[in-house]
């Protein structure tokens, strides 16, 4: 089967890019994937995760379909009341008409791949696939083999953006078997600051995959604030991979969010490679249902005097199944480094299922490392004290639920997105209407 | 930090302190592995026909296995064909019937290694059955054991005298299939300690076995069962030391525990096995299946294991826990020193409801040392409140050493509790400069903290042990003046 499947996959490319550079990445990683393959649960990274059921489909990669409704899909997709530039892909196709770009900045670069790869060829060569990141599985491999379309935010040196980034990621498929195949770029100058969103949404009766990866790199002291909202449909498969290179002095925020799809993984990689760069992750996970939501993150501190600082939520009710794997690297002459890594998980009901791992892998001495990782329910002491209190259990549940996830919600510095994951997460709690009125 | 660099170059230059060979006529069989060989050992153990056909299959089973790979260790592949699988003292053939008969070379080697076997070192009221290379040879306090109705006897005896009970018990914890190095041990193991403790039975002494490789080449590969009936207890302590050698040699040991209902069994470990020289040439290979089956309602198995020889070391003593309100626990002390590479952990596998699990894993790296904690806590469907407390903590010493930490937990049940906790550091500056502070010296400083980081692990060690124990890190931690 994965034979076939890789060869259907591969088929789904385009005819020969006219940038040299660019098939000479699109052929190592044809090259990766017909020799490795898609990954298996024998591989250690995909124990917990079997993608056979995305592999087993024809899918059709990034389909240009009229679009019906879209407006009402993207008014849902968009983030209400945030002023920001705004690039939406339909199907993994750039669609100018639904952006915003009117108002950007001078010493930005923000646009589309498809469109920025000729005006902007030095610096987009210079970055994309740099570190041969098609080795890392069989999906880069075959997103790096896909390349086609996707976003590209660059800013110069000693430049703050004024507003945010959003990135909005939409599948309108009315059909089965549809695939968006997305590659994103993103660069931060030296002492610049960038906010970037990236939300992925689709509709909830549909089958179809998203293929996402996105590539950022920080240079001397710059500051990215990072989104991934995973809201894909409840029939929706997702794979995400987000890799980012940090220089000296560079500070990340990451924050993780998955609330959809039927199988949604996201995996960081985050390589601390200048002294003093530093991260810091939030992540949150829910699943109802039968959702299969998996995160893989690792940071590599390759570098001295670099500190992460990395916390996972997880709220899993239903049948669903939360995975998480959270590795951290500390090199040989990495000394000085700071790392902690929390992972914390909730299970609502008794058909749920975690599998939880996180990974410390240590070769130097002058080290403070910790990490943790719990699961449990809700505590029963905390319960008593609501209902004493003459809130009935059911409340007191979505109560206690709610304040479990917002831990990590109030970490965002948008209102609006605070907002938008807020009434996400009540919707999928029961009283959700009884709930809204403790917490606004 | 200079110190510490001191510390650890003392470390590096520290002798194995067991390292001696004792000259004893062996009766070993040329190396290599093939049905006739097993037949051979089976043959001159004088197995019954069953046993034969176990280790068969087993063996048979073992050619599709392949060797695996995941752990976090390198090494030369092993070649199976060049070691020899039997290697039995002479003396027995000899059939000494007292300590008097038993070669005194061997007695000389256990009095170096200070052993409590003879009359003086009976003080510690401890019964040896001591496995000298493959066979028992001599075997103390018996009476008083089978007084209380507690059989202690090596492996071969028990296959002999009680085979109901070894083929009712044989592999039924760690399967001759379970994987690789088990099933290479089910086809060709020689020897090994078998312990029934009868209903409502408390052991009257801690039951002791040491384990020594002493032929050059010869793999060891021993086979402990221990079954607690209803309602008995038994402490179990298991030591080992080894002669210095130039190869690697392996060492491929089962271990299977069975607790019956309201049974405890305490299962102790100080291995002391040939590390290899300072720049990792020799060495053991200590690849080691040890699982535990509490199988009974209330019953609690506890491991407790002090890791501080061997070159690699893989092994993850483990807790099946299947009667209602059963216990498992896992303390381990583990240190990594020059070249050694441990990965060592634990598996909890709760079945049962009302289970519990206490993992306390501490780690010390040195030198080029990589040490692992690799465990994984397991929560089924039907193990309702059960719960988990893992906490792994590792101490780095020098900046050439390696600390991992990988567990694994999968929960399929809400109204469990799992909790996972890890840290790692080096010895920091101020906790140096505080003792130096107050006139300790900087060897005593860091004995005094590396001993108060295994306390957890060394306070559940048998009295004799835990001595033992002290001294053992305390050795490893000679000269670690800077």
């Amino acid at each position: 089967m994965t034979s076939a499947s890789v060869e259907h996959f591969l088929s789904q490319g385009t005819a020969v890019s006219s940038h040299s550079w660019l098939q000479g990445h699109r052929d190592a990683a044809n090259r990766s994937l017909t020799n490795s393959g898609f990954p298996t649960r024998k591989m250690e990274d995909w124990k917990y995760t079997d993608v056979s059921s995305i592999l087993e489909k024809n899918y059709t990669f990034n389909k240009s379909i009229p679009p019906e409704g879209i407006d009402s899909i993207l008014s849902s997709a968009r983030i209400a009341e945030l002023e920001c530039h705004d690039l939406v892909f339909i199907n993994g196709i750039f669609s100018r008409s639904h952006s915003n770009l009117d108002a950007l900045p001078e010493d930005v670069v923000i646009g589309s791949l498809s469109e920025l790869i000729t005006s902007h060829h030095d610096r987009i060569s210079h970055f994309l696939n740099r570190e041969n990141r098609h080795e890392k599985n069989g999906f880069v491999a075959l997103n790096t083999s896909l390349i086609e379309d996707g976003a590209v935010v660059i800013i110069d040196n000693n430049v703050a953006l004024d507003k945010p980034v959003n990135l909005v990621f939409v599948s309108t498929s009315d059909t089965d078997e549809v695939a968006q195949n997305i590659r994103n770029l993103i660069v931060v100058g030296t002492h610049a600051r960038a906010d970037v969103i990236e939300t992925y949404y689709g509709p909830d009766s549909t089958n179809y995959f998203t293929n996402t990866v996105t590539e950022a790199y920080l240079e001397d002291g710059a500051g990215l604030n990072h989104y991934k909202l995973t809201e894909e449909g409840l029939d929706g498969y997702h794979v995400g991979n987000f890799f980012v290179e940090q220089k000296q002095n560079s500070s990340l925020n990451a924050y993780q969010v998955s609330i959809g799809g039927k199988l949604a993984r996201s995996d960081l990689d985050i390589n601390l490679a200048g002294p003093n760069a530093e991260a810091t992750i939030y992540g949150l996970y829910m699943g109802e249902g039968k959702q299969h939501i998996d995160h893989h993150t690792t940071v590599n501190h390759s570098s001295p005097n670099t500190r992460s600082n990395e916390t996972y939520r997880g709220v899993l009710g239903d049948k669903a199944r939360g995975v998480f794997n959270g590795k951290i690297i500390v090199a040989k002459d990495a000394q000085k480094t700071e790392a902690h890594l929390s992972n914390a998980n909730l299970l609502l009901s008794s058909e749920a299922e975690v599998d939880t791992k996180p990974e410390l892998e240590i070769y130097a001495d002058d080290v403070k490392c910790s990490h943790g990782a719990t699961i449990g329910r809700l505590d029963d002491t905390m319960l008593f004290y609501l209902r004493s209190r003459a809130i009935d259990e059911e409340i007191a549940r979505s109560l206690l639920t709610f304040a479990f996830a917002e831990d990590v919600i109030d970490k965002i510095h948008y209102p609006q997105i605070i907002n938008r994951l807020q009434k996400k997460v009540i919707g999928k709690l029961p009283d959700s209407s009884l709930i809204k009125d403790f917490v606004s | 930090m200079s110190t510490n660099t001191n510390d650890v170059e003392n470390l590096v230059g520290k002798e194995y302190k067991h390292g001696f060979v004792t000259d004893i006529d062996t009766d070993t069989v040329p190396p290599g592995l093939s049905e006739d060989v097993i037949r051979l050992i089976s043959h001159k153990k004088d197995e019954p026909e069953w046993l034969l056909e176990w280790r068969l299959k087993a063996y048979r089973h073992w050619l599709k296995m392949t060797e695996p790979s995941w752990a976090h260790v390198n090494y030369d592949p092993i070649d199976f064909q060049a070691i020899s699988y039997y290697s039995a003292p002479k003396s027995k053939k000899d059939g000494p019937k007292s300590l008097d008969e038993v070669d005194p070379k061997l007695i000389e080697t256990y009095e170096k290694l200070g052993i409590p076997l003879h009359e003086q070192k009976m003080l510690a009221g401890v019964a040896v059955d001591a496995v000298f290379d493959s066979v028992s040879v001599a075997t103390t306090f018996k009476k008083k054991l089978s007084e209380a109705g507690v059989i202690f006897c090596s492996f071969s005896e028990a296959v002999h005298d009680h085979p109901d009970l070894v083929k009712q018990y044989l592999g039924s914890v760690v399967p001759a299939a379970d994987n690789y190095y088990a099933a290479l041990n089910s086809a060709v193991f020689t020897d090994g300690s078998f312990c029934y403790i009868p209903k409502g039975t408390r052991c009257p002494m801690e039951l002791s076995t040491y384990f020594r490789i002493n032929a050059a080449n010869t793999g060891q590969f021993e086979r402990t069962l221990i079954v607690a009936d209803e309602g008995s207890h038994v402490s179990y302590l298991e030591g080992c030391t080894a002669p210095m050698r130039d190869e690697n040699q392996l060492h491929a040991a089962v271990v299977e525990l069975v607790a019956l209902d309201n049974a405890a069994i305490k299962y102790s470990t100080v291995q002391n096995w040939y590390p290899g020289d300072e720049n990792g040439v020799g060495g053991i290979y200590n690849f080691v299946t040890k699982r535990g089956d509490c199988r009974g309602v209330n019953s609690r198995i506890s491991w407790t294991q002090v890791e501080t020889g061997s070159a690699i070391t893989w092994k993850y003593p483990s807790c099946l826990l299947k009667g209602e309100n059963s216990v498992g626990e896992f303390y381990s002390v583990a240190v990594a020193n020059n070249y050694q590479q441990a990965d060592t952990g634990t598996k909890m596998i709760h079945i049962g409801k009302n289970t519990r699990s206490t993992i306390i894993s501490k780690g010390i790296s040195a030198g080029h040392g990589e040490n692992s904690y690799r465990g994984l806590v397991r929560v089924g469907k039907s193990a309702d409140n059960a719960r988990n407390y893992t906490q792994c903590d590792s101490l780095l010493m020098g900046d050439k050493c390696a600390a991992h930490t990988f567990p694994y937990m999968e929960s399929r049940n809400t109204t469990a509790v799992i909790e996972h906790e890890a840290t790692t550091s080096k010895i920091s500056d101020d906790q140096l400069f505080y003792c130096q502070q107050r006139g300790i010296s900087e060897e005593d400083a860091v004995n005094m903290i590396v001993n108060g980081f295994c306390k957890e692990v060394f306070k559940e060690l048998p009295m004799e042990f835990a001595v033992e124990a002290q001294k053992l890190m305390n050795i490893t931690l000679e000269g670690a003046v800077g």
